[in-house]
C-alpha cells in the first residue's frame, strides 16, 4: 500500500476535504452563530439539498442545483427579513418549509434508483473527487481572504449590525456576502458531511468557541481550529472501527461542544448582564 | 475637530414629506441649521422626530422635497456622507456573550472612517483610546460589551460617535431606558463635549426635565409638522409645553418634567 507520511494514499483525498470543510464551515458558522442566525443555516443547508435533487433529477451534477438553489434561498430570506414586513423567523421557516416541500417532490420525480440521491442525506467523504478538494480549496480560501481582508467591517455588522449603518459601513453588502458565502459553504461541503449533517459542522465548532472567548479574532481561529479537528478525528474514528465518516465527523464536534461549554467561563457570568 | 470649511447652513430641508405607507411621519418640513448650533427636537411619541434624524443622515427615504447634508443629498448609498454624520441612538439590550470589547466597539466608528478594506492604523487606536479616557471609561476598555450597564454602553456610544471624528452629532433618545443618576452623567457628558468640539448637534427628545442647558434652539414637532421653533426662552412656557402634549396628558405626565428641567420654563 503507498503511503505519505505514514498514512494510506487514498486517505489524503478525505483529510484533505476535512482540512478545507472545516475551515469553511467553521467560519460561516461564526457568522450563523454570532448573528443568532441558527434557523437560517438549517434553511440554507436544505435548499442546498433540494438543489441537488433537482439536479439529480435534470441530470446536472449536484453542486450545480446545491448551489443556485441555497443563493435562491439566501436572496430570499435576507431582504425578506430586512424589508421588515416578516420576522426573520417567519420567513426564514417559509422558506425552509417550500424547499424541504420541492426536495421530497423532486426524490419522488428522480427516475430508478434513489441511492445517490439518498447518499446525499448523510454525505461520503471518502468518495470526494479531486476537482472537489479543488473546489473545498477555493471556497475556503475566499473566506479566508473575505474575512481577512474585511474582518473590521465584519466585525462592526456581526457584533452591532445597525451601528454599523450608523459609521458608514455598508453593512447590507457585507451581510449579504457573508449569506452568499453560507449558501455556497454548504454546497459544496453537501457531499463531504451530507445534507442532514452539514448543520452541525457549521453550528458546533463556532459554538464551541463562542462558549470559551469575548474576542471575535480568537473566537474565528477556535472556531477553525475546531472544525479541522471534528474533521480528522471524526475520518481517523470512522476508518479505525468502519463507521459512517459524516457520523463521526459531527459527534467529534458535539464532544467539543461539551467540553467547551463544560470549561466555559462564560458559564459564571450568565445573569450578570445589565442590558 | 473638523477644520474643513463647511457651509454656514450644514443642515437644509425644503418641504421634505415622509409616508410610511399611508401615514404621513413627515410634513412638508423645512428647516435649517447652522454650524456648530445645538437643536433639540421636542415632540410627543410619533411625532417624527426619528424620522427627520433618519432623513438627514440617509436612513429613510422622503417622498418630496430636498435634502442637503454638508452639500451633500443623504441616501442610503452615501456612506461617504454618512461617515461625516455621528449618530446616538437609545442603548438597547444585546446578548451578553456578544464577542466584542468596549476598545472594539469605539473602532467601530474608526471602521467606516477609515475605509472598505482597509485596517485600522495605529493612530486610529490611539484616538479610540483618547475617546475612551474623555468619557471615562478607560477602566472598562477590555470588557466584553454585553457585561456594561446602560449608562456604561452609552457611554461607549458617544465615544465611538467621538472617534469618528463628525462635525454633526444626532441623538435619538440617548438618555431613554436609563436609570436617572445615569441620565444625569450622559447629559453632562453630553454637553461638556458639544461644547468642547464644537457639533453641529441635534438632540431629540419627548421629556423637558432631558433638556440640555447648552441647547440654544428649540425646535417643537407635532403630527410631523413643524409646530415651534424658537429660542428655550421662548418656547419652555408651560401653556405651550400644554399645548403641545396634548391639554391634560401634559399635565399628569409633563408637569413634573418642566418642574425638573434646567431650564426656566415660565
Amino acid at each position: 500500500m503507498n503511503e505519505i507520511l505514514w498514512i494510506p494514499e487514498y486517505l489524503w483525498t478525505p483529510i484533505l476535504a476535512g482540512l478545507f470543510s472545516g475551515i469553511a464551515c467553521s467560519i460561516v458558522g461564526v457568522f450563523i452563530v454570532t448573528m443568532h442566525l441558527s434557523f437560517l443555516g438549517i434553511c440554507i443547508a436544505h435548499s442546498a439539498f433540494t438543489g441537488a435533487l433537482f439536479s439529480l433529477w435534470v441530470g446536472l451534477p449536484p453542486l450545480f442545483g446545491a448551489v443556485l438553489f441555497s443563493l435562491i434561498a439566501s436572496a430570499i430570506v435576507g431582504p425578506l427579513a430586512d424589508r421588515g414586513e416578516l420576522s426573520p423567523d417567519t420567513s426564514t421557516g417559509i422558506v425552509f418549509s417550500t424547499m424541504l416541500g420541492l426536495a421530497f417532490l423532486f426524490l419522488g420525480l428522480i427516475p430508478g434508483s434513489k441511492a445517490s440521491a439518498l447518499s446525499l442525506f448523510w454525505g461520503n467523504i471518502l468518495t470526494v473527487t479531486k476537482l472537489d478538494i479543488f473546489i473545498l480549496a477555493g471556497i475556503a480560501l475566499f473566506l479566508l481572504l473575505f474575512f481577512s481582508i474585511f474582518f473590521k467591517e465584519i466585525h462592526a455588522v456581526l457584533c452591532h449590525r445597525q451601528i454599523a449603518v450608523y459609521v458608514g459601513i455598508p453593512s447590507a453588502l457585507i451581510y449579504y456576502l457573508l449569506l452568499i458565502a453560507t449558501g455556497l459553504t454548504i454546497s459544496v461541503s453537501l457531499q463531504t458531511v451530507g445534507g442532514l449533517l452539514i448543520y452541525c459542522l457549521l453550528l458546533n465548532p463556532a459554538a464551541s468557541a463562542h462558549q470559551i472567548t469575548y474576542s471575535f479574532k480568537t473566537m474565528l481561529v477556535l472556531s477553525v481550529l475546531f472544525g479541522i479537528i471534528s474533521c480528522w478525528v471524526g475520518i481517523a474514528i470512522s476508518y479505525k472501527y468502519n463507521l459512517p465518516t459524516g457520523a463521526t465527523i459531527i459527534l467529534v464536534s458535539s464532544f467539543i461542544f461539551i467540553l467547551c461549554t463544560l470549561f466555559s467561563p462564560k458559564r459564571k457570568m450568565k445573569g450578570t448582564s445589565h442590558a | 475637530m473638523n477644520t474643513e470649511k463647511q457651509p454656514e447652513h450644514i443642515i437644509e430641508l425644503n418641504n421634505v414629506s415622509v409616508f410610511y405607507n399611508r401615514h404621513q411621519a413627515l410634513d412638508r418640513i423645512s428647516l435649517t441649521f447652522r454650524q456648530g448650533e445645538f437643536t433639540v427636537i421636542l415632540g410627543p411619541n410619533g411625532s417624527g422626530k426619528t424620522t427627520l434624524l433618519k432623513v438627514i443622515c440617509g436612513l429613510c427615504k422622503f417622498q418630496s422635497g430636498f435634502v442637503r447634508v454638508l452639500g451633500q443629498t443623504p441616501t442610503p448609498f452615501n456612506f461617504l456622507l454618512r461617515r461625516k454624520i455621528a449618530y446616538i441612538a437609545q442603548v438597547e439590550s444585546i446578548d451578553p456573550k456578544l464577542p466584542i470589547t468596549v476598545r472594539e466597539s469605539v473602532a467601530t466608528g474608526r471602521a467606516g472612517v477609515r475605509g472598505l478594506g482597509k485596517p485600522l492604523t495605529k493612530a486610529d487606536w490611539e484616538l479610540v483610546d483618547t475617546m475612551i479616557e474623555q468619557v471615562g471609561i478607560s477602566h472598562l476598555s477590555s470588557k466584553p460589551i454585553g457585561h456594561l450597564s446602560g449608562g456604561e454602553r452609552q457611554k461607549t456610544s458617544i465615544a465611538r460617535a467621538l472617534a469618528q471624528q463628525a462635525p454633526i452629532l444626532l441623538l435619538d433618545e440617548p438618555t431613554a431606558s436609563i436609570d436617572p443618576n445615569a441620565q444625569k452623567d450622559i447629559l453632562k457628558l453630553i454637553e461638556y463635549l458639544a461644547e468642547l468640539n464644537q457639533f453641529t448637534t441635534l438632540y431629540v427628545t419627548h421629556e423637558v426635565s432631558m433638556i440640555p442647558n447648552r441647547c440654544e434652539r428649540i425646535i417643537m414637532l407635532q403630527n410631523g409638522k413643524v409646530w415651534a421653533d424658537g429660542s428655550p426662552e421662548e418656547l419652555l412656557t408651560e401653556e405651550k409645553l400644554k399645548e403641545l402634549y396634548g391639554g391634560n396628558g401634559f399635565c399628569c405626565s409633563g408637569k413634573f418634567a418642566v418642574q425638573h428641567t434646567h431650564h426656566q420654563v415660565k
